[in-house]
């Protein structure tokens, strides 16, 4: 399995050219518990049929599409064999919880279509499909951790088995101080914020990250999602640099 | 020559009743009951289709009480009571509620106090249903809940399939499950899908789904494991296929094109012809969009005769747990020679142009389709054979 491209938007920033500036200026190769700068997710792709996107699709939908192009990947010739896999421990919470609000602050028959609508998980995907035109096969899972492994194996099994010829594959999640609540006795590591995606194939692409499998996480088998993403990455970026 | 999968054992739970045969039962005789929702106050007037009588134990969330009932059953049924310790086994099971802390009481105390009580977080952070199936049955192997809205039921199985055709494990627990929760019941109301009648699938005056609960889990395994095993069954999960609408978020494309798209790869995967094809279990939630894009669609591809039906009448939407229960039924219907009727459906909607069966009709054939749409434009289809 070859990964051909790569988009990440976290606390560091967005894009590789910013995660690689980080590292290089020897800051830890985490995701932090802190959020994403709102700038970044004021992208102009969110001003149309977007506009209703919520932070969690936001940062799906700019690191799916970072990681399309950079791969290079013709999309309208490709679209019906791009397949989608997003991995995520707790979802786009903050949207779950705004209707909550709604819920609790309403009549149950005044509260917000829209916010429900973006309370499922796989609205994110949704959003990745419709901006990019992907028709392939799309999934969204969830775990508390590994779920960012076990994506990528499912990835490499559609490969192998021709269901589709390209897989986006990647995390996300988004940080919240009722998420540092819940889960104050859950990790050690804190849990962060960002969207990190790979395009995936058996393909030889103009661009070619790693031929083998991608990098293991060097975290122990219970890390969360997000976090075993930015960790693939950042071994990526770090080993580019060793070779550059 | 993809690896052949058997579906070993099957275990449902729903409001039709608590396993296969009572269901079968219901079917049968044509009954259902929706009725005003008892697991919450409110004041809306949607029905719905609860499982009654059913005591979930304290500490875990009903949906994960409702999943553990179905395996129990299916487990039984595929000769495996013992659990699946020592085998390189599995878990990929579809979810909504399951996978939100969507409890409001919790949700109020924090607000007010910002602390509260540890039990409901307890129960969201340990109630993953993939990670709490692989730590009741000691599963060793891959472990995935699939949240893909009304289709993750139908997906679960599609993921298990890959990773017993890629040989990642030898048996797969997979299916769904969700519980009746007050936050879909106020999301649905809002949306204006949820009917105030018992629910109408493919019928010219449907005005919208009920939300129903459940849990379908299906044994799949790999066909040389099962018969080392000695289990004799002879259903199985010949193909899956999915695809994106690339659309809307909560509106299927009305031209059908995703789920063509997903059937076609469904077809493709089992080596079969849509003519032999004995009768469809539709997606069919009686929402006006839905059952228009699904139901133009077979007529489209299956022709104008084409076998089909919806088993929400009898069940509700059960969301996650949607896809794998009717992928039960799918096979119930190949293993019996029978299919229920599509129970409320009486006038026929011209803008569709077929009908669902209104009575229940005898089937012969090895293959049969199930199919499931989502929230999202996500498409699934689920091709179950009987092996004569």
């Amino acid at each position: 399995m070859n990964i051909n491209g790569i988009g990440i938007v976290c606390n560091y920033g967005r894009g590789l050219a910013v995660v690689k500036a980080a590292l290089e200026a020897g800051r830890a190769p985490d995701i932090l518990a802190s959020r994403v700068n709102n700038d970044i997710l004021k992208d102009k792709i969110f001003s149309h049929e977007a506009r209703r996107s919520g932070r969690f699709d936001r940062l799906a939908v700019l690191a799916a599409l970072d990681a399309l192009a950079d791969s290079g990947i013709n999309r309208e010739v490709e679209k019906n064999d791009i397949g989608i896999i997003l991995a995520t421990a707790f979802g786009p919470h903050v949207t779950t919880f705004r209707f909550l609000d709604d819920i609790l602050s309403f009549k149950e028959s005044d509260v917000s279509p829209i916010l429900f609508s973006h309370s499922v998980h796989n609205a994110a995907v949704s959003y990745v499909s419709a901006l990019s035109g992907i028709r392939g096969p799309t999934l969204t899972v969830t775990r508390f951790s590994r779920a960012f492994e076990e994506a990528l194996t499912l990835a490499q099994a559609w490969l192998e088995q021709k269901r589709t010829r390209y897989v986006l594959v990647g995390a996300v999640d988004e940080h919240s101080s009722i998420m540092e609540y819940i889960t104050r006795f859950e990790s050690a590591n804190a849990f962060g914020e960002g969207g990190v995606f790979f395009v995936v194939s058996r393909e030889k692409c103009a661009k070619i990250y790693s031929q083998a499998q991608p990098p293991a996480s060097p975290y122990a088998e219970e890390t969360e999602p997000l976090q075993s993403a930015f960790s693939c990455a950042a071994a990526i970026i770090l080993k580019m640099r060793q070779e550059t | 020559m993809p690896t052949p999968v058997v579906i070993s054992g099957m275990g449902a739970i729903c409001a039709a009743g608590k396993n296969v045969e009572e269901i079968k039962s219901a079917f049968a005789q044509g009954q259902r009951s929706a009725q005003p929702p008892t697991l919450f106050p409110t004041a809306l007037d949607y029905p719905v289709f609860e499982v009654k009588a059913f005591s979930c134990p304290p500490g875990i969330m009903r949906t994960l009480a409702l999943a553990f009932a179905a395996a129990d059953e299916a487990l039984r049924e595929a000769g495996l009571p013992q659990g699946l310790r020592g085998l390189r086994a599995g878990v990929c099971l579809g979810t909504t509620v399951a996978s939100q802390l969507n409890n409001e009481s919790w949700y109020t105390e924090y607000k007010n106090s910002g602390s509260a009580a540890q039990g409901p977080v307890d129960a969201y952070l340990q109630g993953n249903i993939a990670e709490a199936f692989a730590r009741k049955f000691a599963i060793p192997g891959p472990a995935l809940t699939v949240v893909n809205a009304c289709s993750s039921g139908a997906d679960a199985l599609g993921v298990a399939l890959s990773w017993l055709q890629a040989g990642l494990c030898d048996i797969v627990i997979a299916g769904g499950a969700d519980e009746i929760n007050h936050v879909p019941y106020c999301g649905f109301g809002a949306l204006g899908v949820a009917s105030r009648q018992p629910c109408r699938p493919f019928d010219r005056d449907r005005n919208g789904l009920n939300l129903g609960e459940g849990a379908g889990i299906l044994i799949l395994e790999q066909e040389r494991h099962a018969r080392e095993r000695g289990n004799r069954s002879r259903l199985y999960v010949s193909g899956y296929g999915a695809a994106a609408d690339a659309y809307h978020l909560t509106a299927p494309r009305p031209d059908g094109s995703g789920l063509e798209m997903a059937v076609r790869s469904a077809l493709a995967q089992a080596g079969v012809q849509e003519a032999e094809i004995a009768f469809i279990n539709a997606h069919g939630t009686a929402t006006r969009d839905n059952d228009k894009a699904e139901g133009r669609f077979f007529a489209r591809m299956f022709g104008p005769d084409v076998r089909f039906i919806s088993t929400k009448g009898f069940t509700g939407h059960a969301l996650g747990a949607a896809g794998a229960l009717e992928a039960i039924f799918t096979a119930l219907g190949l293993k019996e020679g029978w299919i229920p009727a599509n129970i409320g459906f009486s006038r026929i909607d011209e803008e569709i142009g077929i009908a669902p069966l209104e009575a229940k009709t005898k089937i012969t054939g090895a293959y049969a389709l199930s199919t499931s749409l989502a929230f999202g434009g996500n498409n699934a289809a689920v091709i179950i054979e009987q092996k004569l």
